[in-house]
């Protein structure tokens, strides 16, 4: 009994003593934790899994209660998968909302914005732009942009940026590839000079729509305490950044990043007032179901993360909408793809990698992988977006696209000689057309579902594939090196002006690819065509007109070779929003020509200026 | 010498080499995992990178940073020499946070959870164990059926059955984290409170599952003890029901209590399921991150920590037998 | 053997567990039979509630759970044979060594042992699960039996070091019969039923661990198992959508499979062990 009296006073000592431990462990300023996203290639990936620890850290914000009112809060998820380790656009893991690429106006800024309903670069920090010749971009700048710290923004902050990524090897360091130099003229202009020999319009026009600018007084001083190393640079939390965005860190821990509106933003004389919600907080769920369930409930506004049969939330009555009222609800923005490797016996012919893309049940994959969420897939190295289908002949190419069609396909095979053997399987010139593996990470529930239906289809054409779904790390192992039969990944998913030709480049383009063993970081199934690879090189260099015919071509030769089969179009980011305490979202045919951008990247920013919490 | 010290020192010696060979096991097999670790944050930083060579030299920077361009010897001596000095090493997939900075935050979710659990379980399952072996009859017949059945189902069935029905069809408890998102951690009675009720289930699943367990034990230890000759003797001579209960209870005890021990030693692994359904955020669930993303310093961190405490465990646990038991001292004696 | 075999008979909880083995096998083994469809095929939507056409509804992909679930149970159970065949052989193996030997080779399986006791085998599991390549049903049992040997070695030795100093075994050492041969006629007969006890609980807990494996997703590749099932619903959200039919019954099933091992294992116990009869 004195043991039993024993244990209850020891058991309660260590309730105590783990949450007094757990308590103080949250008021550590400053700590650093980190990030993790779901998807390597592509956003709006789905998540993969990730711990929640209780240690926090307050920024330099106001208070440090984290606590702020619901009906002036805009509660976002979808961005961030796993605990803040820093803000340092530098670091290669930055936590929202300094992700590259993504909630991009919210504390940094862009100089133009993106919509991705027309593709328009709109203005923010940079009022105008155009080719004063064939290699150089003149940009204009706001005159009255500056930063939160009070300081304005001039072109010499531009010129810092840019030149980050010629001295560091950062995620706009590839732009110098096709840059010579970025000058600035004046205190508002700024010009970037092409290289002669390696100009690229379109890349270029990316750049001025993806990099955040960097203020170079902050800036310069961190590079200099870090001795102008990287990995020492990396390692610099900035848990308090100066941008020249409308939000400002306010608090984050393990559970939660929060950002407070700066009403000095300089953005109120172009916008005419200031975004709505005075906070916007991210919530790190720690995996979709839960995220899901929460937007459900009304306690996330906006979310971007992938909702399963998601009609069913508003029949259900809640007040849920989508950009699209009626399917697919979502606008396509990337076509995740299988690719075939080039290089194993049966997978080598282009036949049997048609065949294969003639068996899948596309309209299954839609329905029941995507939940509805895509439209039919009418196969083609460009979207059917306004944005895009400007580039391209669709009567040229309608006669080479494949439909779902397993009759044809069992023809086609036959008329090559795959005959079938006693266990269903075809075998072509002494090569049994199986078993061959297709991959894609485990967790990512839309595509484990996709690549079940394509082996249950290549089953009906007597081929055989197995499902195969190792962990991120191994699968970006198994697709870099080429150690894959077919494998699934989203080439080129975002949108930019340097779509569509970054996706043909993705899949197509053979130069820089190493050999089957060492990394590739594109065209992962070493597939090789000199015609392609003169028309990628080509298409940069030539005006939009002249655009169209090469894309033709290059969707010709794709069509005829089948290097990738794209399985279904995926939104570039999800937007499902839920009006039970904001309303006045953009919808679409509500005139406002605001994208469905998550209401904070790119032109979608624009959203928050336009709800209300009333 | 004496047999005692003999027999601690021969036990000593043995716990140490095992956790050197823990040591190097978990040290090697994370990296026997195919697969870049590096490749998670380097692909994130090479994302829209055109220029192949560049990305691989993003790879290689990351690889230089994280310390696994070296031999594998070599990077054994450099964490064994951190290990020396109380370092961890710093996580790979939470870059630039140390993994005794992650670990630390993480422990006393996972202890505050496991201990009172599984106190509570043990004291409750051998009670009724006890109760059961002594009353027979109805109350046994019962009993042993439904904690046998109890103890069949796996422990994370159910955990997601009680997930599903107490969480998300009555909703009477919420169903992940360790505590109510809105709040910020402090020492305020609201989040107590919250704590305690993202606690509850967790807290019940791992109750139910230990009092089915240990009543099962307990109670074969007792109708072991209740047949053995010196009970049947002592009721013979007249002796109290009462005072034969006392001695049969403390012989039935003395296996219960080891494994008693031996559970708190494996407390920290075997929250691991636990953690991950109810989404709590203690070592397990860091654990399988961990492996998942090939965060090598954060899996040996963890791994490093469950050897520890489990050998810790046994060690106590095998000296106090020495102590206490005098089969053990005989056993000595012999071969001394 | 037949003398022992009507005992066990006469066992009621021997009894209900033989029955609810017996049983579930012949169900898992003739349905296929009768419902020649293939389990991946996918014939409705997603997570639709059980219907008279689906009689425990649709899974995640759209196919048919209730033949799903004759299939998974199949394969969990091959798995947990499997794996307890090999984790008893392991053990009988090393038990016996260390036991009858003794000595310095006892010491260095002793050792070896209880390492394996000591380094969670979870953990351990997870960890080899991770990094293999190609992950077969064949594999993971392999995986799982190479774990879990260690409760019936150190069983076993105790039970050999008790019947070591036994006369016969004397008899036999002074006939002059070899290590082998006493071993094998000797010791094995007097731990036979033993063994086969161990036996039994290895294939549970061989079941349990491949369910707790493929729960976390590291279960084998494009295979229907019990654990499998569990996972693709938990990946797919079942819980929260509230499609109960895809968890509860898989989770249902290995509870009264792996009972019934235990029933018939705990109606073996009380036989050969009297002193524990209540």
């Amino acid at each position: 009994m004195r043991l039993k009296k024993a244990s209850i006073l020891f058991v309660c000592l260590v309730m105590i003593f783990s949450l007094l431990a757990a308590c103080s462990k949250s008021s550590s300023p400053g700590s650093t934790q980190n990030t993790q996203t779901g998807s390597t290639s592509s956003s709006g990936g789905s998540s993969s899994d990730s711990g929640s620890s209780d240690s926090g850290g307050s920024s330099g914000g106001a208070s440090g209660s984290g606590e702020t009112p619901r009906n002036e809060t805009l509660y976002i998820n979808g961005l961030q998968w796993g605990a803040p380790t820093n803000f340092n656009l530098l670091s290669g893991n930055p936590a929202f909302p300094i992700n590259y690429g993504n909630s991009r106006e919210l504390v940094y800024e862009t100089l133009f914005m993106i919509n991705m309903l027309d593709g328009n670069l709109e203005p923010l920090l940079g009022t105008s732009y155009n080719w004063v010749d064939d290699l150089t971009l003149k940009i204009e700048l706001h005159p009255e942009a500056k930063w939160n710290d009070g300081t304005p923004f001039t072109s010499e902050d531009v010129v810092y940026t840019y030149k980050l990524g010629q001295r560091y090897e950062i995620n706009w360091t590839s732009y110098w590839d096709y840059i010579q130099d970025v000058v600035a003229e004046d205190a508002h202009t700024v010009t970037i000079k092409m290289k002669p020999d390696n100009p690229n319009r379109l890349v270029v026009l990316e750049s001025i729509e993806l990099i955040p600018m960097l203020p170079k007084h902050i800036w310069e001083a961190i590079e200099e305490k870090a001795g102008y190393d990287l990995a020492a640079i990396r390692r610099e939390p900035n848990d308090n950044p100066v941008g020249t965005g409308p939000y400002k860190l306010y608090f984050y821990n393990d559970q939660k990043i929060t950002l407070i509106r700066d009403d000095n933003y300089w953005g109120q004389v172009l916008f005419g007032k200031l975004p709505a919600p005075k906070y916007i907080t991210h919530n790190i769920y720690k995996d979709n179901a839960a995220g899901d369930l929460a937007f459900k409930n009304g306690e996330v506004d906006v979310s971007q993360q992938f909702i399963p049969q998601v009609w069913k939330m508003w029949e259900d009555g809640a007040p849920i909408k989508t950009y699209l009222s009626e399917a697919p609800y979502y606008l396509p923005g990337s076509m995740p793809s299988i690719f075939f490797n080039t290089t194993v016996p049966g997978l080598d012919n282009p036949d049997v990698r048609r065949a294969i893309a003639m068996a899948i049940d596309y309209a299954k994959i839609a329905e029941l992988a995507m939940s509805g969420y895509s439209a039919p897939m009418k196969p083609s190295l460009l979207l059917d977006t306004p944005a895009e289908n400007k580039f391209i002949d669709q009567d040229a190419i309608k006669p080479l696209q494949w439909t779902t069609d397993v009759d044809a396909a069992n023809k086609l095979l036959d008329s090559i000689g795959a005959e079938r053997g006693k266990d269903g399987i075809r075998v072509l010139n002494g090569v049994r057309l199986g078993p061959y593996e297709i991959e894609c990470p485990y967790g990512w529930s839309d595509w484990n579902a996709a690549l079940e239906i394509v082996a249950q289809s290549a089953k009906a054409i007597g081929i055989e594939i197995r499902t195969k779904f190792p962990e991120a790390p191994v699968w970006t192992n198994d697709l870099q090196t080429g150690k894959f039969d077919i494998i699934m990944n989203t080439p080129a998913g975002n949108v930019t002006p340097a779509n569509p030709w970054s996706r043909a480049r993705t899949i197509m383009y053979s130069k820089g690819v190493a050999p089957i063993g060492e990394m590739a970081f594109w065209n992962w199934g070493r597939y090789k065509n000199e015609r392609a690879d003169e028309i990628i090189e080509k298409i940069p260099t030539v005006s939009d007109a002249e655009a169209k015919a090469l894309y033709t071509e290059l969707t010709q030769i794709w069509l005829k070779d089948v290097p990738s089969v794209p399985l279904m179009y995926r939104p570039w980011v999800f937007y499902t929003v839920n009006e039970s305490v904001w309303k006045g979202f953009p919808v679409d045919g509500d005139g406002s020509n605001i994208p469905p951008q998550i209401a904070m990247d790119g032109a979608g920013v624009k959203a928050l200026y336009q709800i209300s919490s009333q | 010498m004496n047999a005692y010290t003999k027999y601690f020192v021969k036990k000593a010696g043995w716990y140490l080499a095992t956790l050197i060979v823990a040591l190097m096991l978990n040290f090697l097999l994370p990296r026997l995992i195919e697969g870049n670790p590096v490749s998670t944050i380097a692909s994130q930083v090479s994302q829209g990178m055109t220029d192949s060579d560049s990305i691989k030299r993003v790879y290689e920077n990351f690889a230089r940073e994280f310390g696994i361009d070296k031999p594998l010897i070599v990077q054994f001596g450099i964490y064994l020499k951190n290990l020396l000095t109380g370092d961890l090493g710093t996580s790979f997939g939470l870059y630039p946070r140390k993994v005794s900075d992650i670990l630390g935050s993480a422990v006393p979710w996972t202890v505050g959870l496991q201990l009172p659990a599984i106190l509570v379980g043990w004291i409750l399952g051998n009670v009724l164990g006890a109760v059961a072996a002594y009353r027979k009859g109805v109350f046994d017949k019962v009993l042993f059926p439904v904690a046998l059945f109890i103890n069949s189902i796996p422990f994370f069935t159910l955990a997601i059955m009680m997930l599903y029905l107490f969480g998300i069809t009555l909703k009477w408890f919420p169903i992940s984290g360790g505590y109510d998102y809105q709040m910020v951690p402090n020492l305020s009675l609201e989040f107590i409170w919250s704590v305690i009720r993202h606690h509850t289930l967790p807290f019940l699943s791992i109750v139910l599952v230990t009092i089915g367990g240990q009543a099962i034990g307990m109670r074969e230890m007792a109708i072991y003890e209740l047949n053995s000759d010196y009970v049947l003797y002592s009721k013979l001579l007249g002796i109290r029901d009462s005072r034969v209960a006392r001695y049969v209870f403390r012989n039935a005890m003395l296996p219960q209590i080891t494994g008693l021990a031996l559970s708190l030693g494996t407390m920290i692994g075997g929250s691991l399921i636990c953690e991950i359904v109810f989404s709590y955020p203690g070592i397990g669930t860091w654990l399988f991150t961990a492996i998942r993303q090939l965060d090598y310093p954060l899996i040996s961190g963890c791994t490093l920590l469950i050897a520890v405490t489990v050998l810790l465990a046994n060690f106590t646990v095998e000296i106090i037998y020495g102590i206490v038991d005098p089969r053990i001292k005989a056993a000595q004696m012999e071969e001394g | 053997m037949g003398s022992t075999v009507r005992i066990l008979l006469r066992s009621p909880k021997f009894l209900i567990g033989a029955i609810i083995t017996l049983l579930m096998t012949a169900f898992v083994l003739i349905y296929p039979l009768i419902n020649r469809a293939d389990p991946f095929e996918m014939k409705a939507l997603a997570f639709q509630p059980p219907s008279s056409e689906l009689w425990l509804g649709s899974d995640n992909f759209g196919r048919d759970l209730f033949l799903e679930l004759v299939y998974g149970i199949r394969t969990s159970v091959e798995i947990g044979l499997i794996a307890g065949l090999i984790a008893t052989a392991i053990g009988l193996v090393i038990g016996l060594a260390s036991g009858y030997v003794g000595r310095w080779v006892d010491n260095v399986l002793t050792a070896l042992t209880n390492m394996f006791i000591v380094i969670p085998s979870f953990v351990i599991l997870i960890l080899i699960s991770v990094s293999i390549d190609s992950r077969s049903a064949f594999i993971v049992a392999l995986i799982i039996g190479l774990t879990s040997w260690p409760w019936t070695a150190r069983a076993v030795r105790a039970q050999t070091v008790s019947l070591r100093n036994r006369d016969h075994v004397n008899l036999a050492k002074i006939s002059g019969h070899s290590t082998f041969r006493i071993i094998v006629f000797e010791i094995l007969p007097y731990i036979a039923s033993y063994v086969f006890m161990a036996f039994i609980l290895q294939v549970a807990s061989g079941i349990l661990a491949e369910a707790s494996i493929s729960m976390l997703g590291l279960g084998p590749y494009d295979t229907i198992s019990l654990g499998t099932m569990m996972n693709w619903a938990l990946i797919f959200a079942a819980p929260v959508s509230g499609a109960w039919w895809a968890f509860i019954p898989p989770a249902l099933v290995i509870a009264v499979i792996t009972f019934a091992l235990f029933l018939i294992n705990t109606g073996m116990d009380e036989i050969f062990n009297p002193k524990i009869r209540s």
